[in-house]
């Protein structure tokens, strides 16, 4: 399973798509961080943390599509999986092989980029007080568990599915949907834990307060953190449940596939 | 049960069936791909209790969708049936779960003002000004929310904040849910039309007002006074009222303008009415219960008591030949002024606006801002420099915030430490000409600063039958999970730190009239009968006579 992992690692390093996505989620998420210079006012690194944490989320969902679909699928369209099974190599080895490297690539490269953001606007605009850097680190480290559970929901997807850019379209059409659907539940603490996007904003986000004075456009925010010891606890387990969940569907689907 | 959770019931049964169905043809025509049918109805299901929450006693529904999915693990259509059925049964559990448990789809209120209370305990400013014992007010009204969540009523726990939020006479502290939840609360707390309200005019007389055509059989038209309502005088009955206690008031004068408005709410399917007719003898009749709730009665006469000129926002209207109407229905502009701050756009438009009056011979002027409930201070130092006296003026003083801490700065004497003062320079521009500020008690927030800063000045004299509303405290809204919260949370100061307009203990604004126009007959008619604006025509007559 591990030569399948490294090989599958060094495909993923080829794919000029997946390199533009990395470079593009970079601009983002740095652009992100660096926009408010152009303000006249600036924020601190807590305050745009705590803010767009929830936004940048969105870019890490279909980032987290991508990487699943590419690994996942791409020896599907080319049959090497068949190759792959005909030469001895065990669904379970083919399976497994493509759906740890996928998960760890989307959780690796996630929890990167959240940190670079805050690494960056705390070099930008210093820290603030307006969250705790432990604060923000525990809120970053937790959404690992929802990504994983993200990433192994389009691992299941990629292995039923077999067509990358439709896997892709679907990341991108589940962002709308939560949206619409969710509508103002999404955030309400009760459902949270429905859906790994809703899980994953409902840690980021923060409950926002603001002070100002007269005469003047700033706004002295005091953001609070929503995720508390206890939601953290059911998210840490709902994610592990539902990871589990979708990667065994995922591998029952395989099992039994007739890989045409 | 609601209409989501009677969709997805039906899904899931349908789901079933279709599931028992196709393992019988998917053996008959293989296709691994058949499995993806089995994962659907789940992922549905998900996507329907995104919409509206999961909830305890649909669990079997869900257990249903779960069940189907063994489809995607087994082709055998023993196991595919086995798991079909067995998910029918128990989507089939959740009809009696639903129909019978108290708890389905309960919405926990108390818990929603366990978390609006715990930030206004935090963050509001003015509880010791206002000598309010905020945990005291949590006790008496903990058992209300504890009750609307029991019987899964959002109009009660919509009364329950609006009479916790009176509590603070402040009108700043408001809750909101929905506009439909809000107007059924008011309609519901309101009590009963019997075809009128009662005002009570400057001198104590409390008069029939809006009255319904019905009435005219007993001889009750605007104006009749009215002696009683169901045995007790209009002030006890007003008190009878659920709306009496839901009402707020930051100034106790405007608490008693409005004394007795509410009692012709209250009574039985008819009410008796003791009142004075034509010839002064005292009459008694039975008024019967009209359809409509009082609320709906009760809003339009207090539109024909606070309407201001109809005009658009910050427009000049020619009242005649030397008078002009500066209308300012909010204190907001345009979108992109107010994200900015900048006002300058609108404050150049309205100066050359009021030059060009004045070279056609205009003099006075009138503001207008009744029913105005506040925005931003960008537009009071906008519209206050054009009419100003020439020179620098004093606005406000803004109170200090401490970032580490979270809260605004006090001295040792409990006072807010006074931060920086804001000032604006004043152009004069009607000259020797005199201004009549406009205000009732829906002038808040921005307008009351606006009303504060001008009330001062020899140019300005400020008429109404209410003085300004009395809350100028910075306001900010909170988000819960069944409405949003706001009460007051940035600090505006006088320079010596005391609290900028916000009435303390005494309930006595820092924002008084310079004319009270009494509501007595003569307005009365006016308004009611005539549908004249009587604040108005008094302010052109002072006008008129004393600055011709």
């Amino acid at each position: 399973m591990r030569r399948i992992m490294a090989s599958q690692l060094y495909q993923l390093k080829r794919i000029r798509a997946m390199w533009m996505l990395i470079i593009g989620i970079t601009l983002i998420f740095l652009l992100t961080v660096i926009g408010p210079l152009l303000n006249l006012e600036r924020p601190t690194a807590s305050l745009l943390i705590g803010q767009q944490m929830p936004l940048l989320f969105v870019m890490l969902t279909i980032m987290t599509g991508v990487v699943s679909a590419f690994l996942c699928t791409n020896d599907f369209t080319d049959q090497t999986l068949n190759h792959e099974v005909l030469s001895g190599v065990s669904r379970m080895e083919s399976y497994f092989g493509r759906a740890i490297p996928a998960i760890l690539v989307s959780v690796v490269l996630s929890l990167f980029w959240l940190a670079m953001a805050v690494c960056a606007a705390d070099v930008l605009y210093g820290w603030g007080n307006q969250l705790s850097v432990q604060t923000v680190a525990a809120e970053i480290l937790l959404t690992a568990f929802p990504l994983i559970r993200l990433s192994c929901f389009f691992v299941m997807l990629s292995f039923i599915i077999k067509r990358p850019f439709i896997v892709i379209g679907i990341s991108c059409a589940m962002i709308y949907l939560i949206f619409q659907v969710g509508g103002s539940t999404l955030f309400n603490a009760h459902n949270y834990y429905l859906a790994g996007i809703a899980n994953a904003f409902y840690i980021l986000n923060t409950e926002q307060f603001g002070v100002f004075a007269a005469g003047s456009e700033h706004i002295n925010y005091v953001l609070v953190p929503t995720v508390t010891p206890a939601s953290a606890a059911v998210t840490v387990a709902v994610s592990l449940v539902f990871s589990a969940g979708w990667l065994l569907l995922g591998y029952s689907y395989f099992h039994h596939d007739d890989l045409k | 049960m609601i209409y989501f959770d009677i969709l997805l019931f039906l899904l899931a049964l349908l789901s079933c069936g279709a599931a028992y169905w196709l393992a019988g043809y998917a053996e008959r025509v293989p296709d691994t791909r058949w499995r993806i049918c089995y994962l659907i109805p789940a992922i549905i299901g998900i996507l329907f209790s995104l919409h509206e929450g999961a909830e305890q006693c649909m669990a079997g529904v869900y257990l249903a969708l779960l069940l189907l999915t063994a489809g995607v693990f087994s082709q055998k259509a023993a196991v595919r049936k086995k798991a079909a059925a067995a998910g029918a049964l128990c989507a089939l559990t959740a009809l009696p779960l639903c129909l019978l448990i108290p708890s389905y789809r309960r919405k926990d209120y108390a818990a929603d003002f366990r978390k609006g209370f715990s930030y206004m305990k935090k963050y509001y400013l003015l509880a010791e000004h206002k000598q309010l014992d905020l945990d005291a007010l949590y006790q008496k009204y903990l058992p209300d929310f504890e009750a609307a969540t029991a019987q899964k009523d959002a109009i009660a726990n919509e009364i329950a904040w609006t009479k916790f939020c009176a509590e603070f006479h402040d009108g700043h502290v408001g809750y909101s849910s929905s506009r439909s939840v809000s107007n059924q609360a008011l309609a519901q707390a309101s009590g009963h039309d019997y075809g009128l309200v009662i005002v009570t005019l400057s001198d104590g007389k409390t008069v029939a007002v809006q009255t319904d055509a019905s009435l005219e059989k007993y001889g009750i038209r605007n104006g009749t006074e009215i002696l009683t309502w169901n045995g007790m005088t209009p002030a006890e009955a007003d008190r009878q009222s659920e709306l009496y206690a839901a009402r707020s008031f930051a100034d106790i004068d405007n608490e008693q303008f409005y004394a007795g408005i509410c009692a012709a709410g209250t009574g039985g399917e008819t009410v008796p009415v003791e009142f004075l007719d034509e010839n002064g003898s005292v009459q008694r009749a039975d008024l019967p219960q009209l359809s409509a709730p009082y609320s709906e009665r009760l809003e339009a006469a207090l539109d024909v008591l606070n309407r201001g000129v109809n005009a658009d926002n910050l427009q000049f209207t020619e009242l005649d030949d030397t008078t002009v109407c500066l209308r300012i229905r909010d204190m907001m502009d345009d979108t992109k002024s107010m994200e900015s701050g900048d006002f300058s756009t609108v404050q150049r438009r309205l100066r050359s606006e009021l030059v060009s009056f004045r070279k056609q011979g205009i003099r006075n002027a009138v503001i207008d801002i009744r029913s105005n409930g506040g925005g931003t201070d960008g537009i009071v130092t906008a519209v206050a420099e054009l009419f100003a006296p020439e020179g620098e003026h004093y606005y406000v003083t803004n109170g200090v915030w401490d970032e580490q801490n979270r809260c605004f700065i006090r001295e040792e004497n409990g006072r807010f430490k006074t931060g920086g003062d804001v000032t604006f320079n004043g152009e004069q521009l009607l000259g020797d000409g005199h201004i009549v500020l406009l205000v009732n008690s829906g002038s808040a927030s921005a307008s009351d600063h606006l009303c504060h800063v001008l009330r001062g000045m020899e140019n300005v004299t400020v008429m109404g039958f209410t003085e300004s509303n009395g809350s100028a405290q910075g306001v900010f809204g909170l988000n819960l999970d069944y409405g949003s919260l706001s009460f007051s949370s940035s600090v505006m100061l006088e320079k010596d730190g005391s609290i900028f307009i916000d009435s303390g203990a005494d309930r006595q604004s820092g924002n008084g009239l310079d004319i009270r126009v009494p509501l007595d007959e003569t307005a009365v008619n006016a308004l009611f009968e005539k549908d004249e604006d009587y604040v108005l025509e008094q302010a052109l007559d002072l006008l008129h006579e004393k600055y011709p």
